[in-house]
């Protein structure tokens, strides 16, 4: 219990500072929320910086901000006025999220059944061939041909924007490419490592089937690396891509992370960032849990500690 | 990436209407689909700043005067206007009108509307627009109370207004999203308007969308039954246009991509409107050596607008040798040549003599410009322009779009591309900007007596004709001075189902559907 408690402060001491780091480097960013070709007269940039309180010292801004991250409450965005920032983040998470749950779901899939196969049965070099090239090909470059060939061309899918299920196919289909074949490799790798061990010479000696050595034995600890790095592709993979969601026109959140930073929209930069540090922390939260729950020697040296 | 993308431009064969409603509308009603590259970024009119939101203001509101489709003022709210013989002093008479929620649209509505926005605490970026009115400036900088400012109605029908000077163009500018009036109780999620539509539903980041207002004045007028703007990429939006869900990409509410633009061309879909708008490059006046004129001229004469605007930008833009787009001017031609590499070269000798410096002694000027691909064009083509025409090397200093325009800001430039929009259709718009090195978008340092004589000498003339022969005058200084090298004059390119018509695209970057509709 008593550790669960540091972990706890250690993630609010990471978040703290992540706060603090971003608001020092968005205010050190040359330029303001109000500059445009068109540049205003004197008192009416004045105005405007007063009326939405960047005339005051940097410091008590700073403090403003710990008081609004603290309660989560940022207000309007700078650039779209009516929204504040809690309802961009409830409006668009949710959709870049879905996409997010199945590039997880395929990506986590697909990419444990491919390594399997290939460390097991051996050498399938176009399957590993396939994922390296996958690899190779940047993600808006596929998104790109997924929706010329499958959406324009051939219409199967749409070509863009959102609605129905079948909307989420290719931006899905896209953003899986990559980390469904790095899983793939990493699980083959650690596969192959895990069957060179002791304990599968020892299980077959004890005369378990090659099945079961596979499921209590091999995935069982090939699987850790394969979690670890789950943590952050999740928290990645959840809050949406911006290339992607762009070329899909998707109203998630992906976009907002790039045109907030180039708009200057300072209330919404730190909203999000403050989100995604804390999905971030949550996502590795829970792979933690996970791992422990695979590894139960971890769980000893736990109750050990 | 950007080969293959004009690859998959040019294999698309040609397309026909496909007449599916978007998501709310009953089937068989007329829907025009259009794709913007951004969300509006507010529907109060007093606080909106970018062209994009004129567009969709320019649904909802009306203001006292609308344009036609020749760019003229024709009554919209109010239905006759008074002119004193002083030209200062207008009264306009109000048409009998209803808000889209039935209440009656009166004079005090605009009173109140204009007020809010002198008022010095209200966030009203565009309340500069207001400062030919006697008064506004005074109430903006908190020295009068609101109430005090030339703006009246002695009866629900009736708005009087007073100028400072005479300024034969107000009609025009009441009838720009600045001047548009708003209810009393206005909430800008659920805006009520004036205009020929109605709000509908607006989803941030998906889709904003309108309907015809019954209770519209005009109502009879308006055929389409709504707009529904798709918000997506411009690249997206080729796509979604080539499968036929959308009427109509491209500017003004997003832009062809630049690779997109020849194979579009090839096809004979590609589409222009002039803009009422200039695209130049700044010069920072106040340093050596480009404080030298003689400098300056001779990086203008080297220029070659025309490999510039037909081999470069490819999109129907034309060269700009004057500062006035030639829709606002009255000198069609130029008032300086093209690609005068000998002139260029006169000007630069005699540039170096009176610096006392050899050619070799010229260090290297730095031209900074924001970071899209247009530009980046641009500037390459006008480094080897003028390293051509008369040896003088260029830097270029790509910067992130804010960092580029708050060194413009802080002064911190040499050369730097930019651009300029009329807000209005008057000459006046690309002028007074260069009245003093205090006006906050000169940022070139430059001013000029003489310059700003005729100015004001133009602003105090009740004679039209006088006064644009004296903005004339005006701008022949500014393009001998040249604190500015104009490069090109603006142009919107896009791309619209042939059965579509009678969509207004004015000069300023707008667009205007009250008349618009399908000839299927």
């Amino acid at each position: 219990m008593l550790s669960l408690a540091t972990k706890l402060l250690q993630k609010g001491i990471t978040l703290f500072f992540v706060i603090t780091l971003t608001f020092f480097l968005m205010k050190g960013l040359p330029g303001d929320p109000f500059n445009q070709e068109q540049a205003l007269p004197k008192e009416i940039y004045t105005a405007l910086r007063a009326h939405y309180g960047l005339d005051a010292p940097l410091l008590n801004q700073y403090g403003r901000y710990l008081k609004q991250s603290a309660t989560f409450n940022f207000g309007p965005s700078f650039r779209y006025k009516e929204l504040t920032v809690g309802e961009i983040i409830q409006e668009r998470f949710p959709i870049s999220a879905l996409i997010g749950l199945e590039v997880l779901a395929i990506s986590l899939a697909f990419g444990v059944a491919l390594g399997a196969w290939t460390a097991l049965r051996g050498g399938e070099w176009w399957i590993l061939g396939t994922a390296s090239l996958s690899m190779a090909l940047p993600t808006f470059v596929l998104a790109a041909l997924l929706q010329y060939f499958l959406g324009l061309k051939l219409g199967w899918f749409p070509v863009a924007r959102w609605g129905t299920f079948a909307h989420t196919i290719l931006p899905a289909l896209a953003l899986a490419a990559i980390p469904t074949a790095f899983i793939a490799r990493m699980m083959r790798s650690s596969l192959l490592d895990v069957y060179k061990q002791d304990y599968i010479r020892l299980a077959r000696v004890k005369g378990l089937s090659e099945k079961a050595i596979l499921w209590s034995h091999g995935l069982r600890n090939g699987i850790l690396p394969v979690l670890n790095y789950l943590g952050p592709l999740s928290a990645n993979i959840l809050v949406g891509s911006f290339a992607v969601e762009t070329l899909f026109a998707i109203p998630g959140l992906g976009a907002s992370f790039v045109t907030s930073v180039l708009n200057r929209d300072y209330t919404v930069i730190m909203g999000l960032t403050i989100f995604y540090s804390a999905l971030l922390l949550l996502c590795l939260a829970v792979i933690d849990c996970l791992i422990l729950l695979v590894d139960p020697r971890l769980r000893r040296k736990e109750v050990a500690a | 990436m950007r080969f293959f993308l004009c690859l998959l431009l040019l294999l698309t064969g040609c397309r026909e209407r496909d007449a599916a409603v978007p998501m709310g509308f009953k089937k068989g009603e007329e829907v025009l689909r259009i794709a913007s590259q951004d969300d509006p970024e507010t529907l109060d009119p007093r606080k909106a700043r970018d062209l994009t939101s004129a567009t969709y203001l320019h649904m909802l509101f009306e203001g006292l005067t609308r344009i036609d489709f020749r760019g003229e003022p024709i009554p919209g709210i109010a239905t006759e206007w008074e002119v004193s013989p002083d030209q200062k002093r207008y009264t306009f008479h109000l048409r009998e009108s209803k808000w889209s929620n039935g209440e009656p649209l009166t004079a005090q509505d605009f009173v109140r509307t204009f007020r809010s926005v002198l008022n010095p605490d209200f966030p009203a970026p565009n309340a500069y627009q207001f400062y030919l009115i006697k008064g506004a400036k005074e109430a903006k900088r908190g020295e009068i109370a609101v109430e005090e400012v030339a703006i009246s109605a002695p009866d629900s029908q009736t708005v009087v207004m007073e100028l400072n000077e005479p300024a034969p163009f107000f009609p025009e500018m009441l009838a720009t999203h600045f001047f548009y009036p708003v209810p009393e109780r206005f909430d800008p999620k659920l805006p009520v308007g004036n205009g020929p539509f109605v709000f509908f539903r607006h989803r941030p980041g998906y889709e904003f969308a309108v309907k015809k207002n019954s209770l519209y004045w005009g109502q009879g007028d308006v055929h389409l039954d709504g707009v529904a703007v798709a918000i997506v990429d411009n690249q997206t939006a080729l796509r979604l246009y080539e499968n036929r869900e959308l009427d109509w990409a491209g500017s003004p509410l997003g832009g062809i991509p630049q690779e997109a633009i020849l194979p579009l061309k090839r096809k004979h879909e590609l589409l222009s409107t002039a803009g009422a708008g200039v695209h130049w490059l700044r010069i920072n006046t106040g340093t050596p050596p480009l404080n030298s004129q003689p400098l300056r001229e001779a990086l203008a004469l080297a220029i070659n607008r025309k490999e510039l605007v037909e081999h470069v930008l490819q999109g129907n833009q034309k060269a700009a040798l004057a500062v006035v787009p030639p829709a606002l001017s009255k000198h069609p031609g130029g008032l300086f040549p093209d690609g005068d590499i000998p002139g260029a070269w006169e000007a630069f000798q005699k540039a170096l003599l009176e610096m006392d410096l050899s050619k070799d002694d010229l260090p290297p000027l730095t031209l900074i410009y924001p970071h899209d691909e247009r530009t980046h064009k641009v500037a390459q083509v006008l480094q080897q322009q003028w390293f051509k025409a008369i040896g003088v090397t260029v830097k270029l200093q790509r910067l992130e779009s804010q960092a580029y325009l708050s060194q413009i800001k802080e002064g911190s430039f040499q050369l730097a591309t930019g651009s300029w929009f009329a807000d209005f259709r008057d000459p006046i718009n690309f002028l007074e900007i260069f009245k003093s090195k205090e006006t906050p978008t000169n940022a070139t340092r430059w001013e000029n007596d003489q310059f700003a004589d005729l100015l004001y000498r133009s602003a105090k003339e009740s004679d039209a004709a006088k006064r644009l022969a004296l903005l004339n005058e005006a701008e022949k200084l500014l393009v001998v001075e040249m604190p500015v090298i104009p490069l090109y004059f603006a142009n919107y390119n896009y791309v619209k189902d042939l059965t579509l018509l009678g969509v207004y695209f004015s000069d300023l970057g707008y667009l205007d559907f009250k008349h618009a509709f399908f000839s299927d």
